[in-house]
């Protein structure tokens, strides 16, 4: 081996190339970074859109979270799926202490922003693909594993689009299941959209509420129940004055999903100190807004019939169904 | 039925597999983990199950070193989780061609890690392989088994809707999400802002991984993906690294004209 190693082309050829690639890499994630912040999808999720978009007709295959069932049935109500869309939004909450009991309007607003833009995002997807919907859409609120300050807002769902007909500039967003859908355009309505309305709500525990807190007797705390009820009103009444901006007439499927944040402090009390906490309510719900023509036909009655199917399937994946819809450590 | 091919497969594997297969005035005998209904169903579609199929993979996951500041797929980790669910996926594959099957419905991939080894993951796929009555070959255009994590149920309508799976198509991305600094962190105190960067690192991912799965299905020249899926998990890696896994069946046309009527309201009597 000589002191002095003198590259070789190949060496050097293989350098250029690894940095040309960190350099790449580089710029991609300028750019993503600027499409974000100007509200955008990153570079990867255009691409991968515009993919998508220039194979339809069969050079590239469409991807769906519905299931073979859905699938079937969006089918045969003229629907052909034709990728899976996400839109994501990570957000960072500031949490402080209050002294007194009220909405919490910019942690509210956060909330609000960050599912908005998940939302909006995963609406580009489609608009990119040249959708007339989304159907599926799971919302989720994610805590991100390394900082409690953070969210992750997930939206996720099958963008469609009707063979032949034109795509819709504004395509709609429905978090219904093929069946739900399909049941729903032969009922006579229609999905408009998917509307959300969040409240964070901060209880302050005083000396009286600690006092009734270590009381033996059994009592409704009416100041809790008051907060909640209050958080409740908020959220429901953005959800639906979201939902009548968009002409809708009801809004149907609603989620509810409620988050207790345990503040805890110490109070002095004069020469004694006590422990107490104060609680941070956060509460969201979501559904979809729903149009139905005016006259629309009622559904048909159901047959009784004795299904095949398995309460519990094989796989896993319903097993945690009901976390999807929760918050996620 | 003889076994075709002894492929790499260890020996117990190829008993058990040749006990099934029956012959040697044996007659052929079947275990599978579908129910009775999906049972039913997959013998209703013109086929017979042969078996469980199983293919495992015990990987010891490398190290990669991450740059602590900055967003980035880690590679070795990506390759890995990669690698080792193809070599699961490749064992149970040649056990169901040892048994002369079509394909494989109702396959699970499951990851467990064990107490002896912090490093070391089990990869493992399950399913039960089955074969045309008719013997007309199912297989992949490649000649492959057709895989599919279907329920019986959906593996019927499937075929009724006029499609056939062709294989079980996935895409991973094991990803670095970049620390901020604390200068960074201090500007956000008390602040309500989207962190644009996490934004960033947490969406590539996912695409990334949902492009994977699509290129697969491409090379298996699928008509589209059914039953997709986002699954994120960190094995072990530490909060900032995590594995974004997309999974789902690739479905091709059969050609067959689709036996569907109209679907009807019912109302099940199932409890």
């Amino acid at each position: 081996m000589p002191f002095f190693h003198r590259e070789t082309p190949e060496e050097r050829q293989r350098k250029e190339q690894a940095q040309a690639a960190a350099h790449a890499e580089a710029d991609v994630q300028a750019r993503s970074l600027q499409a974000l912040a100007a509200g955008g999808i990153p570079i990867r999720a255009q691409e991968r859109v515009t993919q998508l978009r220039a194979g339809q007709g069969g050079e590239v295959p469409f991807s769906t979270d519905l299931s073979v069932n859905e699938l079937f049935l969006s089918r045969k109500a003229g629907y052909q799926p034709l990728g899976l869309v996400t839109g994501s939004s990570v957000y960072h909450m500031g949490w402080n202490r209050w002294t007194f009991t009220g909405e919490m309007q910019a942690q509210t607003q956060a909330q609000h922003d960050a599912t908005i833009s998940a939302l909006t995002r995963m609406r580009l997807e489609a608009v990119g693909m040249g959708a007339v919907g989304v159907v599926g859409t799971k919302l989720e609120i994610r805590k991100v594993g390394w900082s409690k300050d953070l969210i992750e807002v997930v939206a996720i769902g099958t963008a469609i689009h009707v063979p032949g007909a034109a795509p819709a500039p504004e395509p709609f967003l429905s978090d219904f299941s093929a069946q739900e859908f399909v049941s729903l355009l032969q009922a006579g309505g229609r999905p408009a959209g998917l509307v959300v309305g969040n409240c964070t709500y901060y209880i302050y525990t005083n000396w009286g509420d600690a006092w009734q807190n270590a009381s033996w007797y059994n009592q409704e705390h009416a100041k809790y129940t008051e907060s909640l009820y209050a958080a409740q009103r908020a959220a429901f009444g953005r959800m639906h004055s979201m939902a009548r901006n968009l002409g809708a007439q009801g809004v149907v499927g609603v989620h509810i999903v409620r988050n207790l944040r345990e503040i805890p402090y110490t109070d002095s009390n004069g020469d004694r100190e006590e422990e107490r906490s104060d609680y941070v309510l956060e509460f969201l719900s979501w559904g979809t807004a729903i149009q139905q023509a005016p006259g629309a036909a009622r559904p048909l009655p159901p047959t009784m019939m004795v299904d095949l199917n398995d309460a519990d399937p094989l796989d896993s994946a319903d097993d945690d169904e009901d976390d999807k819809e929760g918050v996620k450590e | 039925m003889s076994m075709p091919g002894p492929g790499d497969l260890p020996q117990h594997a190829r008993e058990r597999l040749r006990q099934m297969a029956g012959g040697g005035g044996q007659a052929p005998f079947f275990t599978s983990d579908l129910s009775v209904n999906e049972f039913l169903l997959v013998k209703q579609a013109g086929f017979d199950p042969l078996g469980m199929v199983v293919g495992s993979s015990i990987y010891h996951i490398g190290y990669q070193q991450s740059n602590w500041s900055q967003n980035q797929e880690m590679g070795v980790l990506t390759q890995a989780m990669y690698h080792a669910r193809e070599l699961a996926m490749t064992r149970m594959e040649e056990e169901a061609n040892a048994l002369g099957a079509d394909g494989v419905v109702g396959v699970r991939l499951e990851v467990g890690q064990y107490e002896w080894g912090e490093h070391l993951a089990e990869f493992l796929a399950v399913g039960t392989a089955v074969r045309a009555a008719s013997g007309q070959s199912h297989r992949t255009p490649s000649g492959k088994p057709f895989t599919s994590d279907l329920s019986g149920q959906d593996f019927w309508t499937l075929l009724q809707a006029g499609y056939r799976p062709l294989s079980l198509v996935m895409g991973t991305c094991v990803y670095h999400v970049a620390h901020q600094g604390w200068r960074q962190a201090m500007k956000n105190v008390g602040q309500n802002v989207e962190m644009v960067n996490f934004t960033q690192a947490l969406y590539d991912a996912r695409e990334l991984a949902m492009e994977r799965m699509q290129a697969e299905a491409t090379q298996e020249h699928a008509a589209g993906i059914v039953s997709a899926r986002l699954e994120e998990e960190s094995y072990g890696w530490g909060s900032h690294v995590i594995e974004f896994l997309a999974l789902g069946t690739a479905i091709a046309p059969t050609g067959a004209t689709p036996q569907t009527q109209g679907p009807q309201m019912v109302l099940s009597l199932n409890d």
